[in-house]
């Protein structure tokens, strides 16, 4: 064997082995990422809101300098103003604390009030991460989106995990393109009939091969993503800083180079608001400040991402005169080759730089990634079949490949009956992993039939589900379709019109499959 | 002169004949535990290398960025590369060179 067949020969087992080994973990990841690409959809679908006004119209200054009266002082280092849920107002007051359980971070007295009168809705004292946690309208997508990000591992070793997921994936796609010698015309690639091994190579190959520039693209940016502040932070504050994180991200962030304690009375933020506005060319979606009542205090304005640009913007106001400081970089304080490639990590991941639009595109993509993983390991375990081993993975497989968007789809009946009870946020993530541990025991439980059957009651379950899941959000409160046209719901349009088209797909073709079997079952009696 | 380059050689051949005991098991170390090993002292060491930019964070943030490039191209590299000799050279060599830097940048 030469040296280039025997290189390409160890490349095709890389390739194999890199996506088979943790394929099950990639799966999800890749599932759950092109469903999150429509969180904020998702969210607002869940929601089922009421109402046009944004919270940050209403006289926010006037609301802030009266809840600040009833705070007490040392609770007033930051203030953190958002819309809250139903279209309230949420004000946060807090300070960096250690309490005498061990938790620590900014804790303080949250608020939420009409944003037009001012009225009191719920007051809270607690940390700012539980608070923000508790909003039961995000119960669902912070689920998938936690899921995605970190397979709901805590802490840093969910966030390794996905990293080497997106390396793995990274080199799937890279030795993907170097074993083909044919790229442009697998592109073209028509399956060939029957379920032949040949066949599972076309649909990977056409599968791949279109959705592989995709599949680098969003495996670099995943892996960084991941990696970025779970090991990268710490490596380079380690050997730049001597190990002092605060150090190493005040340096890379750019931090607020003036400290001067004296207490100050805070400017008119209503012309704040105003004057970011006009710069940004986009309403104001968040609002914080920082060391709030001294003459140091900083006025940090969020704003979505105007259509022709890739992100939104944030702009710092001196909070004491008023004055504006500076249009903050997601890193670094000035235009930088680094600053650059930073900010087009995220809006490159999520596909949120050009509305809609581009993220029905991610998402297509990202549908076209995960039925690659599936027809590769379609076509590892076909060319393994003889094995017995192997034999028993092609069960697995089904289970896993139909299992988990039922288990999604699953997951959301139960938000949908626990948003009733306001406990959703409780409820989501135990009635995943109870469906998951159903559809398993069912995997087991039918292993005598074959696996054509078992996929196709997977196929018609799914595409019920999916079909009747609007309707019964219907009938738990949500927002009729007649209300969503006149309050301007088109999230809650879009993702029903999804669920009722997808389940359209499943059902027909489950239908169909069984439509065949029949057939050729009449014709071998007859 | 030549002696010396006889030498060298004659030392890379034998290296290679150790390699070559259990080539598969050397690949799955190079491209297993000191890819990783190697992406990390990389990141760790470029920061004192790479110039710093107009935005005084480039050395900081571009090492970070390429990080999972780096780590796939060090698993890469030794399934393509026939030689094993020239994979253990190229990563010794790297990883006394990643080592360096980090030392005489952190001494600086």
């Amino acid at each position: 064997m030469n040296a280039s067949a025997a290189s390409t020969k160890r490349l095709v087992a890389l390739h194999g082995w890199s996506a088979t080994v943790l394929a099950v973990l990639l799966y999800v990841v890749m599932l759950t990422g092109t469903i999150v690409v429509f969180d904020n959809e998702i969210t607002r679908w869940s929601e089922g809101r009421t109402g046009l006004v944004n919270a940050l119209d209403g006289p926010v200054d006037v609301h802030i300098r009266r809840l600040a009266e009833q705070v007490p002082d040392d609770l007033e280092d930051d203030v953190i103003v958002r819309e809250g849920r139903g279209g309230n107002l949420s004000v946060f007051f807090g300070a960096n604390r250690v309490l005498e359980s061990g938790e620590s971070g900014l804790f303080g007295h949250s608020f939420l009030i009409d944003p037009r009168s001012g009225t009191l809705h719920q007051a809270k004292v607690g940390f700012f991460a539980d608070i923000i946690a508790d909003r039961p309208e995000y119960a669902l997508s912070n689920f998938l989106v936690d899921l995605h990000v970190r397979l709901h591992v805590p802490g840093r070793l969910g966030l390794y995990m996905t990293g080497i997921l997106g390396v793995i994936m990274l080199i799937a796609a890279v030795t993907g393109v170097l074993i083909h010698k044919h790229i442009v015309r697998d592109l073209f690639t028509t399956e060939r009939p029957g379920k032949r091994i040949v066949s599972f190579r076309d649909r990977h190959t056409l599968a791949g091969v279109w959705s592989l520039p995709f599949a680098i693209l969003l495996s670099f940016t995943g892996a960084f993503l991941s990696f970025a502040v779970s090991l990268g932070l710490p490596v380079v504050a380690l050997v730049a800083f001597g190990g002092d994180q605060d150090k190493a991200l005040e340096t890379v962030m750019g931090s607020h180079a003036i400290v001067d304690p004296t207490p100050a009375r805070m400017a008119d933020l209503q012309q704040i608001i105003s004057d970011a506005q006009g710069r940004a060319n986009m309403p104001i979606g968040g609002l914080t400040i920082h060391h709030y009542g001294r003459a140091d205090a900083i006025v940090e304005t969020a704003h979505s991402a105007v259509s022709s640009a890739l992100r939104g913007k944030t702009f710092e106001y001196s909070a004491s005169t008023g004055e504006f400081l500076r249009e903050v970089r997601l890193v670094g304080t000035d235009h930088s080759a680094g600053s650059t490639l930073a900010e087009l990590m995220t809006p490159l991941h999520f596909g949120n730089f050009a509305g809609l639009t581009s993220r029905l595109v991610w998402a297509a993509l990202g549908a076209a990634m995960t039925y690659t993983i599936i027809s590769g390991m379609q076509l590892w375990l076909r060319r393994r079949q003889d094995d017995p081993i192997w034999r028993a993975g092609d069960r697995v497989l089904t289970t896993v490949a139909w299992g988990l968007p039922l288990a999604i789809v699953g997951t959301a009946y139960v938000f949908l009956l626990t948003y009733l009870a306001d406990d959703p946020i409780y409820w989501t993530p135990r009635a995943f992993v109870v469906i998951c541990v159903l559809i398993i025991l069912i995997g087991f439980l039918t292993r005598k039939l074959s696996n054509q059957i078992i996929s196709r009651y997977y196929c018609g379950s799914l595409g019920i589900g999916l079909l009747v899941l609007p309707f019964f959000r219907l009938q738990t409160g949500g927002l009729s379709w007649g209300e969503a046209v006149l309050w301007r719901g088109h999230d809650v349009l879009l993702i029903d019109t999804f669920c009722i088209l997808m389940g359209i797909v499943f059902a027909v073709s489950a239908q169909r499959s069984y439509a065949t079997r029949l057939q050729s079952h009449q014709k071998s009696q007859a | 002169m030549l002696d010396l380059v006889r030498q060298a050689e004659i030392k890379s051949r034998s290296f290679e004949t150790w390699l070559q005991k259990r080539p598969k098991l050397w690949r799955w170390i190079f491209a297993g535990p000191v890819a990783l090993i190697l992406s990390i002292l990389a990141m760790a060491s470029l920061p004192f290398v790479l110039p710093a930019g107009r935005g005084g964070i480039n050395h900081l943030v571009l090492p970070v960025v390429f990080f999972p490039v780096l780590w796939a191209g060090f698993v890469i590299f030794p399934v393509v590369s026939h030689r094993l000799n020239r994979i253990g050279g190229v990563y010794g060599g790297l990883t006394v060179l990643f080592i360096l830097m980090i030392v005489i940048g952190g001494f600086t």
